[in-house]
């Protein structure tokens, strides 16, 4: 009964297999010299600004990346439904109008509450 | 596919507005609320515009005879205009009014559902489908609405002075009650999977939301993030579990489930693991044992209004989902869910009896007590008859009244004491106000199930279709935890009657609102445990289901 | 028309009943249940007049009772009086609507009648209580609930009355809290009467699923077809409520403790009233106890030892009420004994008469309670005789009645329970019986002579006086009763009672019960005078012979036994051994683990912010992750169960 999951299966194992594999060698041949600059955090060629462990971000980063994915989902909704448009009619108008129009109340309150200002 | 290239016109579904109408009402109505909350000084800027929208609404609707709706969205249309110049400069006023208005309506539109689609007129029930599916407008959808609406009317009232006491009457609170409101609507309402889930968590990150209200109290924090994160873990097993469901089947229709799934053709095992992944999903909604921790902290840290709202609206809408899901979904897998439910159901009660002996913080006890009541309400599903159904969903209605009224008077009691309500703080209580300690004394009584209240009656009509349905000790225990129970609960009632206070402790304090709300619950207390025929008949119709 | 299946004699007809007097049998109730209401509203501003409303209701109740009564006496059938449905759910049906018959009638006459009278004495007893007023209110509500719970035509309904009589109780028991002892008294009461609750609601289940109804006169009328398996568990069930609410093995702890209540309580609900309850349920379920002679016969062994072992325990004690408690077990016992050997009418006979002399002798120890200031130590009084005239005149009665000397109200009604004990073939049950007798003549005698006989031994500051005309009316009205009350009611075995109960009796003739012995009532009778007169010989010889205020007296009692009996047979240590002490250690078993994760985060309030901080952060973080692997621990046996039965 469960064969035909049985190629999942082996993905799944076969891909864990790599990602564990690849790592565990590597650690096991690879030559081991370590030196500051190696051992130090790597934050996009800059010296980094404190130690990361242990600091806090300000929750407005956060905010911020939360309501990015908010928005980000809505233009998720968008495509689909830009290419289906024409046969949806003035039906598929109304219901992306009452979609897009929930998001903007939420819009406005964001706005409203500061939201998009960072002081 | 919906990304099909030729230009075929695609299949629009029939949108039945009137099956989800007074979800509809409610969502608009958060959101006007959510406008109304930012325009501090130009309130009317938001008000106005949205009156006429709904006044032409409504009048476009009533012109089209569909009278109820149409007055509803007239009568919400004018009542915000009219809150905001009532009440110019106390903005919390016009959202607790227009929150209320629009909870009125959606009980009014309840009702008209029920007469207009639902009531056959012989006081039996035709279930709907709507949504292509996605919706069932029956017994289970309308008690729950039913529920959930009168619990929330109540709760508003009734939290309305303690918020504003604590200075968190911030303006998010009614557009984030009124969106759990809904989602839990939905909950009760939801025929297919995805619907849901989404419902589920609708109402839960405004519940996570409202629990962290508190911002200053460390308690309400910690339980926020509690509820959180475990809410969380729930919702991703659930999920899984759900996907399960689907892998076995190859539907997200909980109908279509329910006649694949004992299919001699389905993979029983995968179907199996699915049902188990639902089972600890729901089961950490609805707080069985054993995935009931989070409930004590979350009760206890939570804003009391808000803990009665979670308490008695949440209970009955997790509940709804878990009538759904086993009684429409997978009554094929009887035999491999119900012993195991029944030992839930089982430890549940024992273990919320036994624990709460022990507490000395009122709300704390309260929530080992819920657990307790989830327990006694499982005893209806696993019976799997129609008398256990219409059980479960009247035990909830009593359980929700009985609850609000504990939790109001606790509010009372709270509200002057500025913090924690400890066992100790109720001494003498029936000397120095006899009222609430009455009124308090009467909903513990309820929920311990004592003759004539509406606890009692709940609790038998359990009672007796577990035994008829054969779950004889699973009832014995029920009966010997309510022994235990009523212990607990009494010595409650000994503590404000039977003890003499040792200082001046601050009486408790009483609004208007806070009064129509304990009043209230208590009315129904009693009317639901001396009277409860004309809900009983209904409890006992909604056993028609989309199947 | 259906007839019943009461064997014994002509069966009752049932008569559906909504005007006349029967019809207005619902007053019985709702008078002082307003009342009950009333007084508690007006207390505010009518003060200590306020009781004289609730006096009135309990008095209104009263005559329209009697009026019932006669009603019923006038033309015997089963009244049926339609009153609103409470439940009608999926076949399941329960009504508020009122069962009246000879046996309701005589249960009226009684709650309502000696209900009164505790009323009336009340206002003396209790004069100058700074809580008065709610008194009356509370015996109001119990009145009331005592009457529906008479009154239910359905066993629901009367479970109601059931736990509202254990409600209003509790409130009794518990009047005077600020003594904390009264208080956990109360609730001892209310929780060992929960654990009756238990097995009456199964025994509910149990009907119902049996025979689709709970309507008393349904259930009644189909006990014939019962299997002897599901009527032996039925009837145990049903004893098993009862023995709670009766106070019998081994359910009997709360009744002593229940005396913490002011006297006219104990007078009215724990002694003639409340506990007679369980009583009357069995008796009113007869057809169906007789459908089980298994059960009936473990209901006579309760019952008599029930009487042995309270019997024996009140031989020791020293509390003016809870001797008279003690012996109120032993009494009921006897009353049980009489439901367990089938004379079933013989019991209701010793509860009336018992509700006379045992509500006579309460009332008559809270008489003399209030004359010493509230002492109760019987070693403390002695010769009360000639201060307290009316007190002694009737506890004399009350107890040669109790004793069962002829021709007193309860030598009538214990002599006929033993015979019909001995005639139906219990003769164990007898014996033990007799023995108890002899027992309750002593201890009575004891109590009798200690207090009133002999010479005083009071202390110097009490002043002992007679009590007012409002406490010693209802006395010598009981007195009258106790004394006459056997010999009019049922003096020789087929007497006015027991034809008038006929009908709402079972008959065991079917089966086959055959005597115990060749002996016959021309021998049984003298034997029990004999043994009443030889318990009241000994006491005599014990603490009248010799002057007992010298310090020699010789208990006849003695030694280890003695020791067992003043503890009462350990059974509170037991219990609290076993039950309190388990629970109190499982509940703390399963609080351990979250008590210790919350306690963490929420102590440590008013250190430094960024320590507070620091603290909850880790225990925060601990909790949640407790709980979630405990969520995750029982996903895992929820699945694993699962996965496990579909292989």
């Amino acid at each position: 009964m469960l064969a035909e999951y049985l190629p999942i299966l082996l993905l799944f194992l076969v891909a864990s297999a790599f990602a564990v594999g690849s790592v565990a060698v590597s650690s096991l041949v690879g030559p081991r010299q370590p030196n500051p600059t190696k051992l130090s955090a790597y934050e996009s060629g800059n010296e980094p600004l404190a130690d990361v462990p242990g600091t806090r971000f300000s929750v407005k980063f956060y905010m911020v990346a939360m309501l990015f994915l908010i928005f980000d989902i809505e233009a998720v909704f968008l495509y689909p439904w830009a290419l289906v448009f024409r046969e949806l009619g003035w039906f598929g108008l109304g219901q992306m109008a009452l979609f897009v129009g929930i998001l903007g109340v939420a819009f406005i309150y964001e706005i409203g509450r500061g939201g998009l200002e960072w002081d | 596919m919906v990304l099909a290239q030729d230009a075929t016109t695609l299949d629009v579904p029939d949108v039945a507005w009137s099956s989800f109408a007074p979800e509809l009402l409610l969502t608009a109505a958060a959101l006007v609320l959510l406008l109304v909350a930012i325009a501090r000084g130009r309130q009317l800027l938001v008000a106005a515009p949205t009156g006429v929208v709904a006044v032409g609404l409504g009048v476009w609707l009533v012109s089209t005879d569909v009278v109820v709706p149409g007055a509803v969205a007239i009568v919400w249309g004018l009542a915000l205009p009219a809150a905001v110049f009532a009440f110019p400069h106390r903005g919390s006023l016009v959202q607790a009014w227009g929150a209320g208005v629009a909870l009125a309506g959606a009980l009014v539109l309840t009702g008209w559902q029920f007469v207009t689609v639902l009531g056959d007129g012989a006081g039996g029930m035709t279930p709907q489908s709507a949504l292509a599916g996605a919706l069932a407008n029956d017994g289970i959808a309308f008690f729950t609405r039913i529920t959930v609406y009168l619990t929330a009317l109540i709760v508003l009232p009734l939290g309305y002075g303690y918020l504003r006491d604590r200075r968190i009457n911030r303006a998010e609170v009614e557009p984030l009650l009124l969106l759990a409101v809904v989602g839990m609507a939905a909950l009760g309402t939801a025929n297919d999977l995805i619907t849901l889930f989404v419902a589920l968590e609708v109402l839960s990150l405004a519940l996570y939301v409202l629990t962290g209200l508190a911002r200053r109290d460390r308690r309400s924090q910690e339980a926020s993030l509690k509820y959180f994160v475990m809410g969380a873990v729930a919702s991703a097993i659930l999920l899984y579990g759900m996907a399960l469901m689907y892998v076995a089947t190859g539907s997200l229709s909980l109908p279509t489930i329910g006649s694949v799934v004992a299919l001699a053709g389905t993979n029983q095992l995968v179907s199996a693991l699915g049902l188990a992944l639902v089972t600890v999903g729901i089961g950490f909604k609805v707080a069985l044992v054993p995935f009931h921790l989070w409930t004590p902290d979350v009760y206890q840290g939570a804003p009391t209004n808000i803990t009665a709202f979670m308490a008695a609206a949440t209970k009955a809408a997790g509940f709804a989902a878990v009538l759904r899901l086993y009684l429409v979904a997978f009554p094929g897998l009887q035999g491999l869910w119900a012993p195991v439910l029944a030992v839930l159901a089982a430890a549940s009660m024992l273990y919320g009896a036994y624990v709460a002996l022990v507490q000395r913080d009122l709300k704390r006890m309260l929530a080992y007590s819920s657990i307790t009541h989830a327990g006694y309400a499982t005893i209806g599903v696993v019976a799997v008859t129609d008398a256990g159904l219409s059980g479960t969903l009247w035990y909830l209605l009593t359980y929700a009244v009985s609850t609000l009224g504990a939790f109001g008077c606790v509010i009372a009691i709270e509200r002057r004491r500025r913090g924690e309500v400890a066992l100790v703080d109720l001494r003498g209580l029936g000397r120095t106000s006899p009222a609430v300690a009455g009124i308090l004394a009467l909903c513990l009584l309820s929920l311990a199930g004592m003759p004539p209240t509406a606890g009692f009656v709940g609790k038998f009509v359990v009672f007796q279709a577990g035994i008829e349905a054969g779950w004889t000790w699973l009832v014995v225990i029920g009966v010997l935890s309510s022994i235990v129970a009523a212990f607990f609960y009494l010595r409650i009632a000994g503590v404000m009657f039977l003890e003499t206070a040792d200082d001046d402790r601050p009486l408790p304090a009483s609004s208007l609102g806070l009064t129509t709300g304990i009043a209230v619950s208590a009315t129904l207390v009693v009317f639901l445990g001396v009277q409860p025929q004309a809900f009983l008949h209904l409890a006992d119709a909604a056993a028609a289901l989309v199947r | 028309m259906i007839q019943l299946a009461y064997a014994a004699g002509e069966a009752n007809e049932v008569i559906e009943a909504t005007s006349g007097v029967i019809g207005a049998a619902w007053l019985v109730p709702a008078l002082p249940l307003v009342g009950f209401v009333v007084v508690l509203l007006a207390t505010r501003t009518l003060r200590d007049r306020a009781a004289v409303i609730a006096i009135a209701a309990s008095a209104a109740a009263f005559v329209v009772s009697v009026a019932v009564a006669i009603a019923v006496l006038a033309d015997p059938a089963s009244y049926v009086r339609p009153m609103p449905t409470w439940i009608d759910v999926g076949g399941f049906t329960v009504t508020f609507d009122l069962l009246v018959d000879q046996l309701t009638a005589v249960m009226l006459l009684v709650v309502t009648g000696v209900g009164f009278l505790v009323h009336l004495y009340s206002v003396g007893y209790m004069h100058g209580d700074e809580r008065y007023p709610r008194f009356f209110a509370y015996l109001n509500l119990f009145l009331a609930s005592m009457l529906i719970l008479v009154l239910a035509g359905d066993l629901l309904t009367l479970f109601l009355g059931w736990e509202l009589v254990g409600l209003s109780s509790y409130l009794l028991i518990g009047f005077w809290f600020e003594d904390a002892s009264n208080a956990s008294a109360a609730k001892k009461a209310f929780v060992t009467n929960r654990v009756g609750d238990v097995s009456f609601m199964v025994a509910m289940f149990l009907a119902f699923a049996t025979f689709g109804t709970l309507e008393i006169l349904e259930l009644v009328e189909d006990a014939a077809t019962l299997s002897s398996t599901t009527a032996f568990a039925l009837v145990l069930l049903l004893m098993g409520g009862a023995a709670a609410k009766s106070a019998q093995i081994p359910l009997h702890v709360w009744l002593p403790d229940a005396m913490a209540g002011p006297t006219p309580v104990s007078a009215l609900i724990h002694a003639a009233t409340m506990v007679t309850a369980g009583v009357y349920l069995t008796v009113r379920m007869s057809p169906v106890l007789v459908a089980s002679l298994d059960a009936m016969t473990v209901i006579a062994w309760i019952g008599a030892l029930t009487a042995l072992l309270a019997a024996l325990v009140a031989v020791r004690q020293d509390d003016i009420k809870k001797i008279l408690a003690y012996s109120t077990v032993s009494q009921l016992g006897f009353m049980f004994i009489a439901v367990g050997v089938g004379a079933f009418r013989e019991a209701i006979f010793h509860l009336v008469t018992h509700a006379f002399f045992k509500g006579l002798l309460f009332l008559a120890a809270g008489s003399v309670m209030h004359a010493m200031a509230n002492r109760t130590d019987i070693w403390r009084m002695g010769g009360l005789r000639k201060v307290m005239p009316v007190t002694f005149a009737t506890s004399l009665i009350g107890w040669l009645a109790i004793s069962g000397i002829p021709p007193f109200a309860g030598f009538f009604s214990k002599d006929q329970i033993l015979t019909e004990a001995y005639l139906h073939g219990f003769g164990g049950v007898y014996v033990v019986g007799l023995v108890a007798a002899i027992l309750t003549a002593f201890y009575m005698s004891r109590w009798f002579f200690l207090i009133f006989l002999g010479t005083p031994r009071w202390p110097a500051d009490a002043h002992p006086h007679e009590s007012p005309t409002t406490m010693t009316t209802p006395l010598i009205i009981l007195a009258v009763l106790s004394a006459g009350g056997g010999l009019a009611l049922n003096p020789v075995h087929s007497g006015p009672l027991y034809q008038f109960l006929a009908p709402v009796s079972a008959s065991v003739e079917g089966l086959g019960l055959t005597p115990a012995g060749p002996l016959t009532e021309a021998v049984l009778i003298p034997v029990a005078i004999v043994a009443a007169l030889v318990g009241i010989a000994t006491a005599w010889a014990a603490y009248l012979r010799r002057d007992v205020s010298q310090g020699v007296v010789r208990e006849p009692v003695r030694g280890p036994l003695a020791e067992l009996f003043e503890r009462k047979f350990f059974v509170d240590e037991l219990y609290e051994a076993v039950f309190t002490r388990f629970g109190r250690r499982a509940a703390e078993v399963m609080v351990w683990f979250d008590t210790r994760v919350i306690d963490g985060a929420v102590n440590g309030a008013g250190a430094a912010s960024l320590a507070v901080a620091r603290t909850t952060r880790r225990t925060q973080t601990g909790g949640v992750r407790t709980y979630v692997g405990a969520m995750l621990a029982g996903a895992i046996v929820v699945v694993a169960v699962l996965m496990l039965q579909v292989r």
